[in-house]
């Protein structure tokens, strides 16, 4: 009977993965993730830098009527002002957590300088900064007034111009985009994409020198070739983590097209079936270059701590966009941004870092996408020759470099 | 039937396998015998095509071994592993559809196989919560779940208890019977001798000598004699007849010369000492191995 040996390899290694728990809980946590990815960012960004909305602030050496003034135009903050006179009273009920906040204005608010505010943290900026805007705003209206302008010519000679920011995208279609937010979306999801490549590329090389380790492999080259070994768990691993990621898609456009629309969330444009689409493929990619290399070095090691060992300069590749990914979003056109969204190793999660931000033309996506597949080419059959040779080695430990020397002679 | 011709495999500066030659026939039990380290496991790994051979050919029914034909061969590799966190019904599940067989009758020969080995409680278990000696034996099984026509085992026995020892030797040989081609491994000589009827030994890569078991003891063993006795048997060891001596506590085991008078040997034996037993017997494959061995290792040092 003809048989497809790697698809029963990679059916073993498929349903081996997808019954443990570990792959259910990450699998059903994935979602989650994802909607406190398109959740959160709002709801940061609402809640700024977290002020307390009713805090109690002490104001001393201020007039009575000028408090009023003082706190009608707190009223949107929600902070209460607390008048006093005895200013080291005021900090021991500050200290006593009866006030959040003191503020001590040194003299006539006309002529003054500078006021101080007495803070438990010195870094509830948020606070002292409104504080500063709204008595700023307050001394100079006085003085103007002191000047002999009216209220109206006032308003019009203080009106501060706003700022809206706008991202033009290629679409054309402009939106107002918050900075923050785009950082979030983009470093979650860039984060969930180098976390499942780890994931899953350090699996098949463990997966591998399991075999090894645990004298199982001979069982295995007695029945079919290596090739067809490596490709079935390759494969089946690989399928486990489409499936994976299909669960999740299939969660994100839940989120999107359903759940989003009937709470009336606004979500984060990061969160669109496009991107949805080119994480899966940057993860395919990303999936097999990785794999493809993990497994020849599962082969090649002697044990899981030695898989470790050589595996190091891989995951260097890993890492290196994750530091990097600020000045990325910041500035997704940079060369150095360029660069790395060439070089395989590291293009899947800088390239789609980009696509987060700022959707890069048609043919450096295709560009991307050609050095992908012909590295995943080259690599696969590289990978194939070290690990036809390294997976009867045992009792030794070789270095990268014996192993590169493997793919030149082998025979 | 396989068949080798001046197989070689050197790694690196070491010849693993020097010009090595035989042939295996179907129901016959062919033991491939030879110390650790011999080049026993490298010539079995050659005839199942995981190493390729640096020269020589391998023919299996006169062609070369094609992938294919894998699935007509059990294999029990000398270095035993399962899968410890698979289940016992999975795991032989698995390991046959491998070798290409319908899951329906590898069923009916794992169920066989389980009970054969009192193993039917424990289809469901994992590996893991398998003792030792269980687990050898879901080992041996995965040889021969697909029912293969040849049979490789590299140390059969190695970790069974003298019952499932017994019982699986039975089994062997029930497969013999049936026409099928055992190749079997081991270094230790009493298994290979009640069971083999042709051997072939190797040392350093290389054949020390091959042939049926009883051609190979009448040209390479002395033959011994074994006595019982009580009072100073000292004197023995310049006894003309006597080759070598092998003391024990009750009784001492005597290599004879070749053509050495043994009716003289016993009247020189009753002289001095009062002789119980008095017994020649065939020399054991264990002895011939052991000088053989010798003989090999002083030209060398």
């Amino acid at each position: 009977m003809k048989i497809n040996r790697t698809a029963v390899i990679a059916g073993h290694e498929f349903r081996g993965i997808t019954s443990t728990k570990a792959f259910v809980i990450i699998t059903v946590i994935g979602p989650f993730l994802i909607l406190a990815v398109s959740v959160l960012p709002g709801l940061i960004a609402q809640r700024a830098d977290g002020a307390p909305s009713d805090a109690r602030i002490g104001i001393a050496g201020m007039d009575t009527e000028l408090i009023e003034v003082f706190q009608d135009s707190l009223k949107e903050t929600g902070f209460t002002l607390v008048p006093g006179e005895d200013l080291e009273q005021m900090k021991q009920m500050m200290l006593d957590d009866e006030l959040y906040g003191l503020l001590e204005i040194p003299g006539d608010l006309v002529q003054v300088q500078e006021f101080i505010y007495y803070s438990k943290t010195g870094t509830d900026a948020s606070v002292f900064e409104t504080l500063r805007a709204v008595l700023g705003n307050m001394a100079v209206t006085l003085r103007m007034e002191e000047a002999g302008l009216d209220s109206r010519q006032i308003r019009e000679l203080s009106a501060l111009p706003g700022i809206s920011v706008r991202r033009l995208s290629r679409s054309g279609v402009e939106e107002s985009r918050d900075m923050f937010s785009i950082i979030v979306t983009a470093v979650s999801f860039v984060m969930l994409l180098y976390m499942t490549i780890l994931l899953y590329g350090q699996m098949i090389g463990r997966s591998i020198v399991i075999e090894k380790t645990s004298k199982t492999v001979e069982i295995l080259l007695s029945s079919a070739r290596a090739k067809e070994i490596m490709f079935g768990k390759i494969l089946g691993i690989g399928a486990a983590g489409l499936l994976q990621y299909a669960l999740w898609i299939a969660a994100g456009l839940l989120i999107i097209l359903v759940i989003g629309p009937v709470l009336d969330i606004s979500l984060p444009s990061g969160l669109n079936p496009v991107t949805l689409l080119f994480l899966l493929l940057f993860f395919l990619a990303a999936f097999l270059l990785y794999a493809s290399v993990y497994a020849a070095l599962g082969a090649a090691a002697e044990d899981e701590q030695n898989l470790g060992q050589l595996a190091w300069p891989l995951i260097l590749f890993l890492v290196i966009p994750m530091i990097m990914i600020s000045p990325i979003v910041m500035n997704p056109s940079s060369g150095f941004a360029l660069v790395l969204s060439y070089f395989p190793l590291t293009a899947p999660v800088v390239m789609f870092t980009r696509v987060l931000v700022s959707m890069p033309k048609a043919w450096e996506l295709l560009l991307c996408f050609a050095v992908l597949a012909a590295s995943i080419a080259l690599t696969v059959r590289a990978a194939a020759k070290v690990f036809r040779v390294g997976i009867l080695m045992t009792g030794k430990r070789f270095t990268l470099k014996e192993i590169a020397v493997w793919v030149k002679h082998d025979k | 039937m396989i068949e080798l011709k001046q197989v070689t495999k050197t790694y690196g500066e070491r010849r693993a396998v020097d010009r090595i030659s035989f042939q295996t026939r179907e129901g016959e039990i062919f033991g491939l015998l030879g110390p650790n380290g011999a080049g026993k496991t490298t010539t079995i790994r050659m005839i199942m095509n995981i190493i390729a051979p640096d020269s020589g050919t391998i023919l299996f029914d006169g062609k070369p071994l094609g992938e294919a034909d894998k699935q007509r061969i059990g294999y029990l590799p000398e270095e035993r592993g399962l899968y410890r966190k698979n289940r016992v019904n999975d795991l032989l599940l698995y390991l046959g559809r491998l070798k290409g067989k319908p899951a329906d009758e590898l069923q009916r020969n794992i169920d066989y196989w389980l009970d054969f080995f009192e193993l039917s409680d424990w289809k469901h278990s994992k590996v893991e919560e398998l003792s030792k000696g269980m687990a050898q034996k879901v080992q041996f099984i995965t040889s021969v779940v697909h029912d293969p026509e040849i049979l490789f085992f590299d140390e059969p026995f190695s970790g069974l208890d003298p019952v499932s020892t017994d019982a699986l030797r039975d089994a062997v040989q029930e497969m013999a019977k049936q026409g099928k081609t055992v190749l079997f491994s081991t270094h230790i000589m009493e298994q290979a001798e009640k069971i083999c009827s042709r051997i072939f030994l190797i040392n350093g890569g290389r054949e020390v000598v091959s042939g049926p078991i009883d051609s190979v003891k009448d040209r390479f063993g002395h033959r011994c004699v074994t006595v019982e006795y009580s009072g100073d048997a000292s004197f023995v060891q310049a006894l003309s007849q006597v080759e070598d001596v092998a003391w024990y506590p009750k009784y001492l085991e005597i290599t004879l010369k070749d053509n050495a008078d043994t009716d003289a040997l016993l009247r020189e034996l009753v002289k001095h000492l009062s002789v119980r037993r008095f017994e020649i017997v065939a020399p054991s494959l264990h002895r011939i191995f052991v000088d053989l061995m010798g003989r090999q290792r002083r030209p060398q040092s």
